[in-house]
This record gives C-alpha cells, structure tokens and sequence, in this order.
C-alpha cells in the first residue's frame, strides 16, 4: 500500500489531542452532593497505587480515536497497488449523416447504445473518455463513474456537419498520451473525410462501424440570382443527387413565401444528380425546396430527411438610406440619386443630429463634434477632425500615386484628375491610402470604430471630377463599399454568420429553427453568430430602444454531398495504418480506497453517537428504578 | 442528572403522617435485646424480679421479706420457707438521635426529612406503649434536645419538636454522641438515625453509645442518588457541609469503582455492628415509609 497524499498524515497527531483534551476537561458544572467522602476516599486510594487510566477503556474516546484516525487515512488517500485500470476513449461521431433512419430509430442512437455496450462491458474502476466528434471535437466527460458517463452519452446530439474525425483522433491521442489510455473506439458511420496521414496515434484504434443502407436524395445545391432585366426577380438554381444503388422517383416541390411555384417528380439514375432552374416571380422573400417521398414521407428510398430540404432567404427590398450633410448639397446628391435602391437626405449642416440614423452618413464640408454611427463618407473635411488629423491646406496636388487593388478604383479611370486644392491629412493608421500626392492623402478608406470610412479630401467642385464619367463609377464603388452587407442568405451547418446591426440597435436576438431565441448585446459593431448547427431557418430581429428597428432571416442548409452519402463505410482509411506510438512503460495501478475509510469513520462516530445515547439511558434508567428493585442492593444482616 | 435541593420546605410544612399511618403504628411495639431499667413500671421485662402475676422463681425467705409473698403449699409439703418470685415489667426509655447535620439535608426525598418520619414513627410507637421518648439533634454536636416524655399524650409535643428541628452544622457524631451521653444517663433504646457520613468515622460515637449499656439500633439512610449517582461526565462535586471540592470524570468505570466502594463501606458498617451486637438498618430514602418501613422492621425484630 502507498500514500498518495502522505503528509496528510500528520492529521493523526490528532488523535493524542484528542485524549488531551479529553483529559484536560476544562469546564466542569459544579454540583453539590450530600458529602464528598466518600468520593475521595476514592481517590486516595487510587492514590496509593499506580492508577494508569488506560484511555483506551473508555469506549467512546475509543470510537472517537479511531474515526480520527479513520478520516486522517482518507485523507492521506491510501492507495493499493495493483494492475493499473484500462482506460478507455470512446469517440461517438455526431455528424449530419448519423441522423440517418436505415438503423431504428437512428444511427446515433444506435451509437449511443453500443458506446453504452463499452462502458458497461468494462471493470468499475476502469476510466472512460467520452468524445463528441463533430465539426469541433469535444471531450464531454472523462471519468469511472457510470452515472456521469451515462449521462454524457445521453446528452450528446447530432450535429448539421460533418464530423472531424481527424481533430478527434489527435484529442483522443493527446489524453491517450497523458492518461495512458489503453484504446480508442470510434462509434461512426465513416463520414469523417480524409484521414491519410493522420499522425500517430498513443493508442489502439478500434472502428465500430454504424449503419447498413445508401438510400438517399439530396438537394445540393439551391442558389438564387438575381434576374438581369429587374433587379428583385429572381431565379433559383437547384441540383438534387440520389446517392442510392437504385433508380429513384422523387417528387420536388419549390414554394415561395409558402406558395408553391413548382412542383415537379424528378427521376434519378442510382448515383447520379440533377439540376435544373427554376424561375421565380418578382418580390420573393422566402424560397424553399423540398423532396417528398411518393407516399408523403420518408421511405426506404431516403433514410435522410435532414438534406431534403433547402431555404433561401433573399435581401429586403430595402432602399439605402444616405443622409447627406451638406451646406451646397448639390454635386453629391445629384450623382447619388442616380445610384439604384438609394435613397438620398440631404440635411443642412445646422440641423445636423448625431441621433438621426441612416444607412450611410456624407459630411461634406462639415465635420461635428459627434460623429452618427453607421459608416461615413467625408468629403473636404473642415472643422474638428475626431478620425484624423488635419493640417491646413494643398494647393494643386499631384496625384502620385493610386492603388489599383482598392475597390473603389474598380473600373476608374482617374487619368488626367486634376485637383485645385485639398485638405492636408496624415494618414492615419487605421486606413489605407487609395490616391495619394507627395504632400498626403487625397482618398483613403478604412474601419475604425467598427464602422467603415471614406474620406476624399477635396471638394469635388474643386477638382474636374463632376465632369468625367470616372465619378458616378467612383461614387458607385464607395457607396457600395460603404453599404452595411446583410445577411447571407444561406450558410452550411455551424458557419458562423456575422450580423451588422441596424444604425439605433441596442439588442440583436436570433430565433433558430428549434424555436429557442438567443440574445446578442449589439454596440454598433457587428456580432458574430456561430449556433448554425440546425438545419433550417434563423430570423433576426434588431431592437432599439424604442422597439423592433427591423428584421431579416437567413437559412442554413446541408447541402453537404459528403454528408448526404449515407453508404457507411466498414473500415477507415488512414487509422489503420496510422502507427502506433511507443507508449510509456504500463504502471501500477493505485486503487484508492479513501471512500472505505470516510466510510468506516462515519460508521465509527454512528456508533459513538449511539453508545453515548445507550449510556445516558441505562443511567436515568437505573436512576429512575422503582424501590421495590433497590431493596435487593441493599445486604441484609 | 437530578440535582437535589438542600431543604425540601414545602415537604416540611406538610405533616409527618396521616392518620391511618398512626393507627398502624399503635399495634407495634420495639423488642429490646436486654431488660431495660426504666424505673417506671410498664410493658417491657426488667433484669429485676417484681410483683406482676407472672411467676419468675423462688428464694428463700430472708428477713424483711413480705409474707403475703411466701409460698405456704411448699412449706406444707418441703417444709421450706419460700418466697414466690415474679417478673418485674418496667418501660422502655428510646432516644432518638437524629443526625441534623447538612449533608442529611439534601436528596429527592430529603434525607432529613425521611430521618424526622422515621423517627417520628418508633417514637409514636414508644409513645402509645407508654414508653419513654427523647429526641436529640445531632451536629457537630448535641444542639437541640428534646426532653424525656411519656405518653401518648406528649405525641403533639414530640412531632413538632421534629418538624421544627433544622439541619445546621457539620457532622462530628464523636462530640454529639458524647454530648447526649453526658446529659442522658438513663438507659433504653438509643436509635441513630443518620446518614454516617461523618468525617471522624462511626466507630467511635458507637462505642461510646455501647459503653453506657444501651441497646443500639442504626438506621443507616442512604438517598437513592448517593447509592446509583445519575450524573455523568466532567463535574465538580461540591461537599454539602463543608464546601470541599473534587473534581470528578465519571464514567461507567468510576460509577463502578464508586458503587463498590460504597458498597464496602456499607458492609463494613454492618460487620462493625454485627459484632458489637448492634441493629443495622440501611434505609433507602426513595422508600414508602408507610408500605415498606414498618414490614421491614418487623423482619428486622426491631419492633413486634
């Protein structure tokens, strides 16, 4: 036996305390008896011998001694040496295709239940490391106890992705490596990708395969475009794969905002695909495509239903809202205008509000002390500059330099520009430099602040820009460059989605497909969405302090022909010829036995405690006897 | 734990019996070892010869003897002058010596208390022979008395004096014992009541009491919690008369030692009575006089 906290016991230097106390027995009830006499009498003949109480006679110091001595042994963690128990990683894959139905009621309960089969299977003290493989690997418990293990193995669902075997295997032999554990069993149906040249792993890999069909349909692929004659119609693209041995017979039906626009029985060779395009009306928000089995549900055609739907959710017909700030709007606002889907405000320069929101804010000529939120457009900055500085004056600059890479620039043709007069800026760090002459910057653009910003630093009026063509083309650039992006209408299972709150929102909350509704804390800056791994559709809504501000949503769908491949695989490439690597010496096990001795301490001061009430008992007991009793104490002459 | 309360007044104030206990009490009578001189003429057979009708032996006539007393049918026929000899019966003198020392005034039932009934009950049945009674109060010496009454009409004179007799002082039976020797020369019954715990030991008062030719009878009273202490764990044990400490742990083990020693204490007492020809009685407090006093005593051949 060892000790695997040895200084703990010095807790046994207690149990002389104990009897120190015990003996020492400081406060004493004075209590007045008939005589002493007889009581000391008592002691003076105890004095006359040697009168060792042996403490140990005292039952209850006896018990309380050894419960003393019992808790400083557990806590000193007393081990037994033996054969050290196995420890055991299971990794349960929890991809999209793990919700398929061809195993009742589906493959990852059906995984469940054989990582379960393992754990039961094993000794009481062997540990067991339980991994959740999906995009991001998880370890969910690592432990001996059932309980907890069980537990864990019930709470795991499934994933919308596929599962990373590869990062879970290095997991698994990264504990393997640290615990010495004795074995890896992946509970999969083998859609973990790729695994050759999968580093060595510390322990030996065992595959349990899961599922025994193919048959599936899948959609893809749903993309939608917009049409070229009007901007807000749209088109959709679709392609639809059987994934099956067996020709299949599926009908697709296409509905937008929930009416239906096509429906068709599309027939599909085993193992092939189909596409097609689907023309939308005007003004759709909402596209879905949905396969159905001939019967109305799933058969035994299509043992996935998670890839039979797809959603597209297309932008508002939204017009950009730009709140030019001006005191000679005239220049910008007239090339503005002629932007599609804006809408221009001009506002005086003294009844500028930092309050009023908008999409996108032009100061022009007029720099306030606060600055609105949304992204910025300042033109011929003048006044109190917050974003950079200023330093007086250029006179006839010459463009030295521009940078093609810019999107402003994109098909500009600045040949020949020539500028009267501009503000003279340092750079400042956050931007970038687009047109530049030896004295500073003439357009840079940049973020700061979370915000996008465009500064031109000449008044267009003082250059012969309004008189090129380059000029709507360049505002074009910058005000699509500055325009908030939104949502994307369709992203795969677990892709973060970054949402830009609307100018005013204080709060962002997402409603997912399940229903449940996640808060996020909007401060300007746009917030990243990563809880994508349902398929179907999440609606955003943007709240002010006043209320909703408005709303949007957008879809997530498989289209993971990966996933959709349901055929399980009986063996994994890569992990068998993945080597082993040399593992440190196998060590004894240490088999604690601390429970016993809490155990056995607590049986200890049970049993004091009883003894102690026993004995207050028998002596009122005794105290309390009838006379007729006493008579027979009493020796007769 | 039962902690006893020295002076159980309100048992004080209440009276010593009732009624059907006294009636009980007349039917007995105490049966002494010895003739007892008296004086007095009355119940009890006296060491002398006297003139009662019942017939003791015979002498030979001596001069200054009563002729009526001589027996003429012997003469008639053994030609002897003889004079007929009859027992003497003379009464009984019991001194009740009750040990009012503090460490008596203590116990659930008060050990004075129980002292007083007992005493009260041999003195009645003393009284209603036509015996005669004294009661002395014993201390760290002889501080109250109670002179020689007889009769039973001197019994509501007897039981106050008990009632308002006091627990006072230490117990020294040595100095008491000779204190009631050298005031009460007359011999009879000389009952103590106590409880013995006397610092100087009980051997000496008793050999003292035996010098003077009385007939001695111990009432050894012992409260209920003094035989089987029903306190327990660390205490200071606080002595009733002199205010002496001790600091005790008691646990079954010295509840044992204890319950022995007292026990060899007991017997030792008893022995020491054995052979000096003394009555011991060791009384427990926590028993009904009324039911179980009398009976005992009468197994005991204290009374008939």
């Amino acid at each position: 036996m060892t000790f695997v906290l040895p200084s703990a016991l010095s807790l046994l230097a207690l149990a002389p305390a104990l009897i120190l106390i015990y003996m020492l027995r400081r406060h004493r009830p004075r209590l007045t008896v008939s005589s002493t006499m007889l009581w000391q009498q008592l002691f003076r003949e105890a004095e006359g011998t040697f009168n060792w109480h042996w403490p140990l006679r005292d039952l209850l110091l006896l018990f309380q001694i050894l419960a003393v001595a019992a808790l400083a042994l557990a806590i000193a963690r007393p081990a037994l040496l033996g054969p050290a128990p196995s420890h055991r990683i299971v990794i349960v894959s929890a991809s999209a295709s793990m919700q398929a139905t061809d195993v009742l009621p589906n493959r990852l309960a059906a995984a469940k239940q054989r990582a379960a089969e393992i754990i039961d299977g094993l000794n009481p003290s062997d540990r067991v490391t339980l991994i959740r493989a999906a995009a991001q690997p998880r370890i969910l418990v690592s432990s001996s106890d059932r309980a907890s293990l069980r537990k864990a193995l019930n709470n795991i669902t499934p994933g919308s992705s596929a599962a990373n075997l590869r990062d879970s295997l290095a997991l698994a032999s990264a504990v393997a490596t640290t615990e010495n554990a004795d074995e890896i069993d992946v509970i999969s149906d083998g859609h973990e990708g790729d695994l050759s040249g999968l580093p060595p792993v510390a322990a030996h890999v065992r595959f349990i395969p899961i599922g025994i069909a193919d048959s599936n349909q899948a959609i893809l692929a749903l993309a939608v475009r917009r049409g070229l004659a009007a901007p807000y119609n749209y088109s959709a693209f679709v392609r639809v794969a059987n994934f099956a041995r067996v020709a299949a017979e599926v009908p697709m039906i296409t509905t937008a905002d929930g009416k239906t626009v096509d429906q068709r029985v599309l027939r599909l060779p085993p193992e092939s695909h189909s596409e097609m395009v689907i023309a939308l009306p005007p003004n759709v928000h909402v596209l879905q495509v949905r396969l159905q089995a001939n019967d109305g549900g799933r058969t035994q055609s299509d043992f996935l239903a998670e890839d039979d739907v797809a959603q597209v959710d297309l932008p508002p017909d939204r017009l950009l809202q730009i709140s030019l700030v001006s005191a000679d709007p005239r220049a910008l606002k007239m090339v503005l205008q002629q932007l599609p889907g804006v809408a221009v405000t001009p506002v005086d320069p003294s009844q500028y509000r930092a309050s009023d929101s908008a999409d996108i804010t032009v100061l022009e000529g007029f720099l306030p002390a606060e600055l609105p939120a949304g992204n910025l457009l300042i033109v011929d900055p003048q006044g109190d500059a917050q974003l950079f500085s200023l330093q007086g004056q250029i006179s006839d600059p010459v463009v030295s330099t521009y940078d093609l890479t810019s999107p402003l620039l994109a098909s500009v043709d600045l040949a020949g520009l020539t500028v009267a007069s501009a503000a003279k800026v340092v750079l400042p760090s956050w931007a970038t430099q687009v047109i530049g002459t030896e004295e500073g910057p003439l357009v840079f653009q940049g973020m700061t602040g979370g915000r996008r910003v465009v500064v031109f630093t000449f008044a267009p009026q003082d250059t012969n820009l309004p008189f090129r063509v380059a000029f709507p083309i360049l505002m074009a650039n910058t005000i699509s460059w500055l325009t908030p992006a939104s949502l994307p209408g369709v992203v795969s299972p677990e892709q973060p989605v970054l949402i830009r709150p609307l100018p005013g929102t204080t709060e962002i909350t997402v409603e997912r497909p399940d229903g449940k509704v996640i808060s996020l804390p909007a401060r300007g800056s746009p917030v990243a969405f990563a809880d994508t791994s349902l398929v179907g559709a999440y609606r955003v809504t943007y709240r002010g302090p006043q209320g909703e501000l408005g709303s949007d949503q957008f879809a997530v769908n498989l289209s993971n022909a990966e996933e959709s491949r349901i055929a399980p695989r009986l063996n994994l490439a890569g992990i068998a010829e993945a080597p082993v690597a040399a593992r440190s010496e196998q060590v004894s096990g240490l088999n604690e036995v601390w429970p016993l001795l809490v155990g056995l301490a607590l049986l200890l001061l049970l049993m004091e405690w009883w003894l102690y009430n026993r004995q207050a008992v028998a002596r009122q007991t005794r105290s309390a006897s009838p006379p007729d009793q006493k008579l027979r104490f009493i020796r007769r002459a | 734990m039962s902690m006893p309360t020295p002076g159980d007044h309100d048992a004080m104030e209440k009276p010593l019996f009732d009624e059907q206990f006294l009636r009980r009490l007349e039917k007995f009578s105490f049966l002494v070892n010895k003739a007892m001189l008296g004086g007095l003429a009355g119940e009890h057979r006296s060491v002398h010869k006297g003139f009662s009708s019942d017939f003791a032996d015979y002498r030979a006539y001596t001069h200054g003897d009563d002729f009526r007393r001589i027996d003429w049918s012997i003469y008639g026929r053994l030609e002897r002058i003889v004079v007929k000899l009859t027992e003497a019966k003379e009464s009984l003198t019991v001194h009740l010596l009750l040990d009012c020392s503090r460490s008596m005034d203590w116990g659930d039932p008060n050990k004075l208390r129980y002292a007083k009934r007992v005493a009260a009950a041999l003195g009645y049945i003393a009284l209603a022979r036509a015996d005669a009674v004294t009661v002395s109060c014993l201390g760290d010496g002889l501080y109250q008395q109670m002179p020689l009454q007889r009769g039973k009409l001197q019994l509501l004179r007897f039981l106050r004096f008990l009632e308002h007799a006091a627990a006072a002082g230490r117990t020294d039976l040595e100095a008491s014992s000779i204190a009631f020797l050298d005031r009460q020369r007359q011999p009879g019954l000389v009952v103590l009541i106590s409880d013995l715990l006397s610092p100087g030991g009980y051997e000496a008062p008793l050999k003292h009491l035996l010098s003077r030719n009385h007939d001695l009878l111990v009432v050894h009273l012992l409260a209920p919690t003094e035989s089987t202490p029903d306190f327990s764990g660390d205490l200071t044990l606080v002595d009733s008369e002199t205010g002496q400490s001790v600091e005790v742990t008691i646990n079954d083990d010295l509840l044992r030692q204890y319950t022995a020693r007292l026990q060899e204490w007991t017997e030792e007492i008893e022995r020491f009575c054995e052979r000096r020809g003394i009555t011991y009685l060791q009384i427990d407090t926590s028993w009904p006089l009324e039911s179980s006093l009398l009976t005992y005593l009468h197994q005991r051949r204290v009374i008939q």
